[in-house]
């Protein structure tokens, strides 16, 4: 009853690791079987039930241990963006402090429109 | 009387610099390739970053929904543990992911500042302030500079045009090298994150959620094998209908999934192109990585979208 995937890989067999999963997947489908048959007594079905949450288990296990065994590399992997974008955000800076720039020779032409103003009104 | 000597010509030497500006900007105003290229590496980069969270937690909430599959269909013959209820995923690991991806979107939202128009823009509305200030000379001692808005609109366009080059250049000098030594790290982020999900079959969280469905759907079959006889007629149908539901989830979850694990595959090989070609005017590969990226993000995003609906 385990729906295996057609997209298990073949070439599993190479690595002990992938041997080994493959041999629990294989334990899985077949406990899964015999805990649904109808054919089989309750009693039966139970037993199957209780070596597929066992064989599930195991599974499980190895499941998480990819993901947390990862956790490390991560991380150095994490580490390793950090000069990086710390240029990243120097470059930003850098391009504000320009716009700023910029901007302040626009503010200060409109300092001069005040001045002309202001030289108007005392009629110089 | 000197003082007013004094400002006119610097008036014109303004416009004496606003149209060199002008001319500038003919030449080339524009955004570079690079730079719009790397705006939309960064809206592909943030789209990967949320599926592949939306990954995890789909992982967790399935794993929490066989829990109480189990312990629906064995909570007569098994006491109830609260201790074994927990998310499958360890929050110190989670965390690192979370941090490591927050990186990365941050990294996305940095390269869409430093590449985008947004400074140019900021540029724009403050020159043309000033050129606003400018036609409102009105004092008859300045008749000789009356400026009318068409060379207002002029003056402000080769203004920013000027600071719109100097960006510009700052970026090409600065940007290539970042994407450089941005490279390995984002492509050992990517390998790693797709080897946390892999395959169903092989070890990892494709096979996990896999696994969870199947436990749901052996535990219905369970539940439904020790109360069926109990049930009204609906009451069956509505747990029997359980089922097919189930095997179509575990589906779509699972090609979810393998969407999720392609899609960081094409951003590293997006930004792999990205660095590539960081010094050619077009890049064709790069586009492609990208379009086959936005067609990715776009299809797994509706997937996990209707799941969050559906909570």
């Amino acid at each position: 009853m385990a729906t295996t995937p057609s997209s298990t890989p073949l070439a599993g067999a190479a690595d002990p690791k992938q041997a080994a999963y493959d041999a629990l997947n294989a334990l899985l489908s077949t406990a899964s079987a015999a805990a649904t048959n109808p054919a089989n007594t309750t009693a039966a079905q139970d037993k199957a039930f209780d070596v597929r949450t066992e064989v599930a288990a195991q599974l499980q296990a190895l499941n998480l241990a990819v993901f947390t065994g990862n956790t490390v590399q991560l991380q150095a992997a994490g580490d390793d963006m950090a000069l990086a974008m710390t240029q990243l955000k120097a470059l930003k800076t850098q391009i504000e402090a320009l716009g700023n720039a910029l901007k302040e020779g626009a503010e200060i032409l409109s300092g001069i429109d005040k001045i002309a103003c202001e030289f108007g009104a005392l009629g110089l | 009387m000197n003082a007013r000597k004094h400002i006119v010509p610097r008036l014109y030497l303004f416009w004496s610099v606003a149209l060199s500006g002008l001319v500038i900007a003919i030449c080339g105003c524009a955004l570079s390739p690079l730079a719009n290229r790397t705006a939309a590496f960064s809206t592909a980069a943030t789209a990967t970053v949320t599926q592949t969270t939306n990954a995890y937690q789909l992982v967790n909430q399935t794993y929490t929904d066989a829990q109480i599959a189990t312990l629906v269909a064995t909570y007569d013959r098994t006491p109830f543990d609260a201790a074994k209820i927990k998310n499958y995923l360890p929050e110190k690991d989670l965390e690192v992911r979370t941090k490591v991806l927050d990186g990365l979107k941050q990294y996305a939202t940095l390269l869409t500042e430093v590449s985008g128009n947004q400074p140019i823009t900021d540029l724009e509305t403050q020159t043309r302030a000033a050129g606003d200030a400018l036609v409102k000379l009105q004092q008859d001692d300045f008749k000789g500079f009356k400026i009318d808005s068409t060379e207002k609109d002029l003056a402000v366009t080769a203004v920013a045009a000027i600071g719109g080059v100097l960006i510009e250049h700052e970026r090409a000098r600065a940007l290539p090298g970042i994407l450089d030594r941005m490279n390995k790290p984002i492509q050992d982020i990517c390998r790693i994150l797709e080897d946390d999900i892999g395959t169903v079959g092989k070890a990892g969280l494709a096979s996990e959620l896999h696994l969870d469905y199947d436990t749901q759907i052996a535990d219905q079959q369970r539940f439904i094998r020790d109360n069926g006889a109990s049930m009204s007629v609906d009451q069956r149908r509505v747990e029997i209908e359980k089922l097919p539901a189930l095997v179509l989830a575990q589906r779509k979850s699972d090609e979810a999934l393998a969407a999720t694990s392609k899609s960081l595959a094409a951003l590293a090989a997006a930004h792999a192109s990205l660095a590539a070609t960081k010094n050619q005017k077009d890049a064709p590969a790069f586009k492609l990585e990208l379009s086959e990226l936005v067609q990715d993000a776009q299809t797994i995003g509706s997937f996990y979208n209707s799941l969050s609906t559906k909570k």
